[in-house]
């Protein structure tokens, strides 16, 4: 046991102690948590630490090693950023629910055992619900609960996958899994949910446009790139994420090019991105997994930097639609180069993050694809390809283009807050530099590199790429052919959630509606028939034992039917005469006494 | 300050067209689709 | 009286895609050095694929899928998935 505490703990119990603070001593306070973390973090030694153990489960609250220890620094350092943005904002839920989702997204990233991370799991989506509902528009209430119900489904099919697997295997580590058993495959799905996986993934681009404006940066860093670390953990090399992958990266900027409000744009982008580190994991080699860890690390500061750059503008104008926006470099010219820098980054521009670690990824299919029986990574690399064109499109020049410049919406507003802006401008020096120097960002990953970005070849390429994806914006938009702004909404893959909703619905009521109603007579027609008979059971028995009485007495005819009547009667009204209900329960309490 | 001028918000945001461009594009594009098609009608390895 | 700013003038705009037009020319002939370069072994080429070795490969791919990526946005996808402002609030 070391004398460190637990990262998750920091963010979780110091956010909590948030609104305790006031004024600018409150500033201070929450900007030290993540340096407090920080420091913590690099003094804890690798391995495995806080291990706790209850009955047959051995529980690792902290497991130290390359991989998890860059997602920890990387959540560190975007805390710390988001931190210094949301300063202004003076809103106590933000605050408490952003460290609280943080800090569980650290826990995850930290658990040594499914077990504990399925718990910060869970806390994730907590955390993140909050920072929805912290918004307070009946739009952003209804997208909270989407979000809650599809990841308590996510969580339950993770939880499912988890004990499955235990009962399997025996084994709660988080090792590498293979794909056999349901277990696995349930683990597999329940983490899919989270990395927002093609039909999937509406909840994303559903929830993270209604998000509050510091809630949206904080959720663009922690929910997917948690799900892509517990792939790169338990599935590195399954074949099948080389191809959700693919398609990830591939569909949602399809979806970019015609949506309005800029911060669902970033929200496709997002899931772009995060299908080249999902398609890194499935190729699996080192220089894949390589690839995948650095670009998360990139995504989560260059994506970070756009929701930023998009939320200032929101702030000011109180606008993110494409049809309210334009001409804004005029006022806000600080967010505008941020932003660009941020656009350049995701684009992977040379001497921009991006460029240092999508290549890799790029790279690894592209070599995989010379190996026996990986003939298909050609498509995979073209794919991918045509992925980057798209996304210096729709990020890199649609969102600086209509927000900053384009049409002038006669915005007249003051740059963003001074806070925001340093905030931003931390993520844009960290963009560049990582993608100026990347050795430091190499020396990170998990294993080592050897890969250099800056040949002749590659600059050159990449140039080419990205500049004639710009011309061919240019032409577009010049010849009249780049399509309208619209203010109108995009129906996704949640019509198949609706329509199969509908049909399934439609098929139960033809099918289990009739079904319904025929167990219903049976029951009820059974019901009745035993309750019409035991109403005057008691009755006609009594009866049936009188009339012999009563014929060995020698009652005929009339007077027997009259005595019949005035039993049955007596019996159903409970007015007996009271001597023979007296005697009735002597009898009974006579027999109870000879029997026991 | 928050919404700057009382705009009534767009519906759409048009494109318009730049004399000229159009032309420009279809040649560009016509024949850098037949160079690509070319290009990649070609063994890969 | 507004402050003028760099494209408000239309001579700035104009400017700009003239630096923007000739840089896209000077990148295919820069790439036609590299591949006489790299034939004759002055620089080394590491290229997976013989598709990279064509001139201008990756700058008319980079085009051709973005103009095909916009078309299939806007003649496809848009018709297919386009709906009112309020169409989940009905």
């Amino acid at each position: 046991m070391t004398n460190s505490i637990l990262p998750a703990l920091i963010f979780i119990i110091g956010g909590f102690m948030i609104p305790f603070f006031r004024g600018r001593a409150k500033s201070i306070y929450m900007m030290l948590i993540p340096v407090v973390g920080f420091i913590n973090l690099i003094n804890i030694p690798m391995g495995n630490h806080y291990l706790m153990g209850f009955s047959d489960f051995k529980l690792v609250l902290l497991h130290i090693d390359r991989l998890s220890l860059l997602f920890g620094y990387i959540y560190h350092i975007i805390a710390f950023i988001t931190v210094i943005y949301i300063l202004n904002f003076k809103n106590d839920v933000e605050y408490v629910s952003g460290f609280f989702y943080a800090g569980a997204a650290l826990g995850a990233v930290f658990a040594g055992d499914l077990f504990s991370f399925f718990i910060f799991w869970e806390m994730l989506t907590i955390g993140s619900v909050m920072l929805i509902w912290a918004r307070k528009t009946k739009s952003a209430q209804a997208a909270g609960l989407r979000y809650l119900l599809v990841h308590a489904f996510g969580g339950l099919v993770l939880l499912a996958g988890i004990v499955l697997n235990f009962t399997e295997t025996g084994s709660l580590e988080m090792l590498k899994l293979t794909l056999s058993g349901p277990g696995s495959y349930l683990i597999f799905l329940g983490i899919g949910i989270n990395c927002a996986w093609p039909v999937l993934h509406p909840w994303l681009t559903d929830a993270y446009p209604e998000a509050t404006i510091g809630g949206t940066v904080f959720l663009s860093a922690f929910t997917t790139k948690t799900a892509v670390y517990a792939l790169a953990r338990l599935f590195p090399g399954t074949e099948a994420l080389i191809w959700i992958g693919v398609a990830m990266a591939a569909f949602p900027i399809f979806y970019a090019v015609i949506e309005n409000d800029l911060r669902r744009v970033l929200a496709y982008s997002l899931i772009n991105q995060v299908g080249f580190m999902v398609v890194g994991i499935g190729i699996g080699t080192e220089l894949a997994i390589n690839g995948a860890c650095a670009h998360a690390f990139n995504d989560i500061l260059f994506k970070g930097l756009l929701f930023m750059s998009m939320g200032a503008v929101m702030y000011r104008t109180g606008k993110i639609n494409a049809t309210d926006l334009g001409g804004l470099y005029k006022s806000m010219p600080w967010t505008a180069l941020f932003c660009c820098v941020g656009a350049a980054s995701i684009s992977a521009f040379p001497l921009f993050s991006g460029f240092v670690s999508k290549s890799m990824v790029m790279e690894a299919a592209a070599s995989g694809s010379h190996l026996v029986g990986q003939k298909s990574y050609v498509i995979v690399w073209l794919v991918l390809l045509f992925a980057s064109a798209g996304v210096f499109h729709h990020a890199g020049i649609k969102i600086p283009f209509f927000a900053f410049f384009g049409h002038d919406a006669g915005h007249r507003v003051k740059e963003a807050p001074l806070n925001m802006l340093i905030a931003m401008g931390i993520a844009a020096v960290l963009c560049v530099f990582i993608g100026t120097f990347p050795k430091p960002l190499y020396n990170l990953l998990p294993f080592a590199v050897d890969y250099h970005p800056y040949t002749i070849s590659h600059v050159l390429s990449q140039t080419e790429l990205l500049f004639f994806s710009a011309l061919a914006f240019t032409l577009l938009l010049l010849s009249g052919i780049y399509p309208a702004e619209m203010r109108a909404l995009n129906v996704d893959a949640d019509w198949i959630y609706r329509k199969s909703g509908k049909a399934l619905y439609q098929i139960f009521d033809t099918v289990l509606n009739p079904l319904n109603a025929w167990c219903e007579r049976l029951v009820r027609g059974a019901a009745t028939g035993t309750a019409d008979f035991f109403k005057d059971a008691g009755a006609k028995i009594s009866i049936f034992v009188a009339v012999n009485i009563w014929l060995l007495a020698g009652y005929r005819d009339k007077h027997l039917e009259i005595k019949k009547q005035k039993l049955y009667n007596d019996i159903l009204q409970g007015t007996l005469p009271a001597g023979i209900g007296a005697a009735v329960t002597i009898t009974f309490i006579l027999l109870v006494y000879v029997f026991i | 300050m928050k919404t700057g001028k009382d705009k009534s918000e767009l519906m759409e945001l048009k494109h318009d067209a730049v004399p000229g461009y159009r032309g420009i594009f279809s040649v560009v594009f016509t024949l850098s689709l037949l160079y690509m098609a070319f290009i990649l009608f070609q063994p890969c390895f | 009286m507004e402050k003028k700013h760099v494209f408000d003038d239309p001579r700035n705009v104009k400017r700009l895609l003239t630096v923007f037009f000739s840089t896209v020319v000077i990148l295919l002939i820069l790439d036609v050095f590299y591949i006489v370069l790299s034939k004759t072994h002055v620089i080394h080429r590491h290229v997976n694929y013989k598709w990279e070795e064509f001139w201008g490969f990756y700058a008319f791919y980079g085009f051709v899928a973005c103009v095909i990526l916009v078309l299939v946005s806007k003649y496809i996808l848009r018709p297919l998935a386009k709906r009112e402002e309020d169409y989940y609030d009905k």
